[in-house]
């Protein structure tokens, strides 16, 4: 749950369809809240200030502009935002960008989990890890 | 080859030495006649002279009649500088030798007197044919007249006009008394138009001086001093005809003018053999040419300095093709014969592009082709071997490019296609491990024997499959890395380094982009060297350091491990070295057995970048060995 109790709301940021599907039915069944959904850079940005979520899941490459970019964005409209970036890719295919990014965290796309979101976000104050989500990953 | 040689030397030799010998005899006969009636005319004409005069007179003209004729006999032999001006050296000698033969007759006075005007004009008309050539014909020919004109008929005319009839012989050579000089328009026009004509005439000497080739320059000289001293003594009776102050120095300068008008053959005559030294020292170098044939690729230059025309090129005929080609091998159509540059056409061999001052020595240049024809046959093969070597070497980069080109292609498909599925596999499976935790109590509480073994099952395919991913990624990486694409070499390089099984420190890598080609050579090299470092040469660690330089970006890979790698054995660092080599780059393996290997490869920025921009066309064959797995140098002795 956030911080007041209710689930944590997420904007799913990813150009492929398949992705967001599958992973808006985990994240549903960790305790998240998906509010939202954009395939693009521009789209993202969009979605995170229309929607004010507690946590945008972002892709890294993405069309019109890739993940870094949208996440300084997001990060400008609303300072208290969580950012994950995810990606096919593991971080050190990206340099020292990941350490550079506006962003609280970094997961390879099969690595998705509630301990690797809880992980990444952890010393993000705003969005705490949801108390309901199970503890999927037995390994 | 020596025949030919020893036959251009010959031909140029007899060029310079085989005069018309009745023609020579005739002058010398003429001369040494109009000689004997002059010395007669001065000793028998009446004339009361002092040693001085007799010296200034007398003995100048005799010195400058053979001067000319000495000249014209060189000419003649040498058909130089044009087959005219023989005859125009000659007239110049009898009109100052027939200046002493206004003997005792009014008539054969006046031929003198009309002759030491005359002369003038010649020596105008000699200066412009020595500076003859395509510029300003018209002006030329205007200039030519003008100086007949203002200085035959015109004192023709004079004389009539003015009774010179009544001029006593003697006065001819006596000098006139400076203050019964009257200054009629006559006389202006008559001092002025000559000193013209011979002011323009060195104008146009001068020029062609300026734009000659060297050879030419070396003769012509002594022959511009002659002029512009002559001029200047023109200049100055001119001036003492119509300025009063001037006439106090009539005397001085009408003595300076017979010692210019002495002295002016011998400059010419002076040119004349330090040009045709110049040309035979020219056709000697030539001639050497061929004893010595310079190496392959430096025929140019070495005719550049036989002609001493430094802007000389050849160009050569590929008869395959039908076109030209530079010494380098590159494309370069035959030019058109133009201002500032000449083309003698050697057919079916090539053509040398010369300075068109060299068309004044029309034989040196067909002596020089002729040696130059049979070297450049053998210049023209190497030519075409360069050029085939440049269209070689472009096929090469662009092969590589397009193998750099399929390997980036792979990797975002490998990254796109099963990657994304397997990641998608990855997740479904996470989603099935969260419902199978959900079941789990109540298939207890079923009593079902089996209850933990598929969470179990499901745990084991979710290990498998991360376990595929990281292999599939790591062999993503080996066909291109991502990270070069995404984050720059400097970046590629740290994380190369920190996956690497040896302790590797990163010594200097330059920060910002390169062309795509150059980063992924670099990368590879380094890529290479350590997985060489680690497999074959026991290495305990690895230094990389990589530096820009101003025309190439330098990479150096040293360990410390057993050295002995051969370049030459196994196909590791000689596919290094072809990759390198594609892009005109240089590698270098210093690794002598126990002292570890240290490799250095130096690629240029421009190759790179071109090869890049090269690589629109679709993917080719690789032709490339990968990043790992194919270095097997030196079998590390355990």
């Amino acid at each position: 749950m956030g911080a007041t109790g209710s689930p944590v709301t997420v904007v799913l940021v990813d150009d492929h369809d398949g992705f967001r599907r599958l992973a808006t039915r985990l994240l549903t069944s960790w305790g998240y809240r998906v509010v939202g959904e954009a395939a693009d850079g521009p789209g993202a940005v969009e979605a995170a200030r229309r929607l004010r979520p507690d946590l945008v899941l972002l892709d890294v490459q993405l069309p019109g502009f890739d993940g870094f970019t949208a996440a300084g964005r997001i990060r400008e409209d609303d300072a208290g935002v969580g950012i994950v970036l995810i990606s096919g890719r593991a971080s050190e295919d990206y340099g020292d960008r990941v350490v550079g990014a506006p962003a609280d965290g970094y997961i390879s796309k099969e690595e998705l989990s509630p301990q690797s979101l809880a992980a990444a976000l952890r010393g993000f104050g705003a969005p705490s890890a949801p108390a309901a989500a199970p503890a999927a990953d037995s390994r | 080859m020596l025949l030919r040689i020893s036959s251009l030397r010959d031909a140029v030799r007899r060029m310079d030495t085989a005069p018309p010998a009745h023609l020579a005899r005739a002058i010398v006969a003429v001369q040494s006649t109009t000689t004997v009636l002059a010395v007669v005319g001065v000793r028998y004409g009446g004339y009361r002279l002092t040693w001085g005069e007799t010296f200034t007179h007398c003995v100048l003209p005799l010195l400058a009649g053979w001067a000319y004729a000495w000249c014209a006999v060189v000419a003649i032999e040498r058909r130089r500088p044009s087959e005219a001006v023989w005859p125009l050296l000659l007239a110049a000698g009898l009109c100052t030798l027939m200046l002493l033969g206004g003997i005792r007759t009014r008539p054969t006075f006046l031929i003198g007197f009309f002759a030491d005007w005359l002369v003038m004009g010649v020596i105008a008309h000699i200066m412009t044919d020595f500076a003859r050539g395509d510029a300003y014909p018209r002006l030329r020919r205007a200039l030519v007249v003008t100086g007949y004109v203002a200085t035959g008929p015109s004192v023709v005319l004079w004389v009539v006009i003015v009774g010179a009839f009544d001029i006593p012989p003697r006065d001819l050579l006596a000098e006139s008394d400076v203050d019964t000089i009257t200054v009629s328009p006559d006389d202006i026009v008559f001092s002025v138009l000559p000193t013209l004509v011979s002011v323009v005439a060195l104008t146009m000497f001068f020029l062609r001086w300026w734009t000659a080739s060297r050879i030419l320059r070396r003769g012509w000289t002594a022959v511009l001093l002659g002029n512009i001293g002559l001029t200047g003594v023109y200049v100055y009776t001119g001036l003492m005809v119509m300025v009063p102050a001037l006439r106090s120095t009539y005397g001085t300068g009408i003595a300076a003018a017979r010692v210019s008008l002495a002295l002016w053959p011998l400059f010419l005559l002076a040119g004349m053999i330090r040009a045709r030294a110049g040309r035979s020292v020219a056709a000697d170098l030539a001639a050497d040419l061929g004893h010595a044939p310079p190496p392959p690729g430096h025929l140019q230059d070495a005719l550049a300095r036989a002609l001493r025309d430094p802007g000389l090129r050849l160009i050569y005929y590929r008869p395959a093709h039908g076109d030209y080609v530079d010494p380098d091998g590159r494309p370069s159509p035959l030019p058109e014969p133009g201002p500032g540059r000449s083309v003698t056409v050697l057919s079916e061999v090539g053509a040398i592009v010369h300075d068109p001052a060299l068309d004044e020595s029309p034989d040196l240049v067909r002596a020089v082709a002729a040696t130059a024809r049979l070297l450049m046959e053998n210049e023209r093969l190497h030519a075409e071997v360069r050029a085939q070597l440049a269209e070689v070497r472009a096929s090469r980069a662009r092969i590589v490019e397009a193998g750099l080109a399929a390997r980036r292609k792979i990797e975002r498909d490998l990254h796109d296609g099963a990657q994304q599925r397997l990641v998608t596999l990855a997740l479904m499976l996470r989603a099935a491990q969260s419902q199978a935790a959900r079941q789990r109590p109540e298939s207890r509480g079923d009593g079902h024997a089996d209850a933990d073994a598929f969470p179990a099952a499901l745990a084991e395919c979710a290990a498998e499959l991360k376990l595929a991913i990281a292999e599939l990624r790591e062999l993503a990486r080996g066909i291109h890395p991502a990270v070069l694409t995404e984050a720059g070499l400097s970046a590629a390089l740290v994380s190369l380094a920190d996956r690497s099984v040896l302790p590797v420190e990163v010594a200097a890598v330059p920060d910002g982009r390169f062309a795509p080609g150059l980063e992924e050579a670099v990368y590879f090299v380094v890529s290479e060297s350590l997985a060489n470092a680690a497999k074959h040469a026991c290495a305990t660690g690895a230094v990389i350091a990589v530096h820009r330089g101003e025309e190439t970006m330098t990479v150096e890979i040293a360990d410390d491990g057993v050295g002995g790698a051969d370049p030459c054995r196994g196909t590791g660092l000689r596919g290094l070295a072809d990759r390198v080599e594609a892009l005109d780059g240089t590698l270098t393996v210093h690794s002598m057995p126990g002292h570890g290997t240290r490799i250095l490869a130096e690629l240029p920025y421009g190759a790179a970048s071109a090869a890049s921009a090269a690589s629109a066309g679709p993917a080719g064959p690789a032709g490339l060995p990968g990043p790992s797995g194919s270095a097997e140098e030196q079998p590390c002795a355990s």
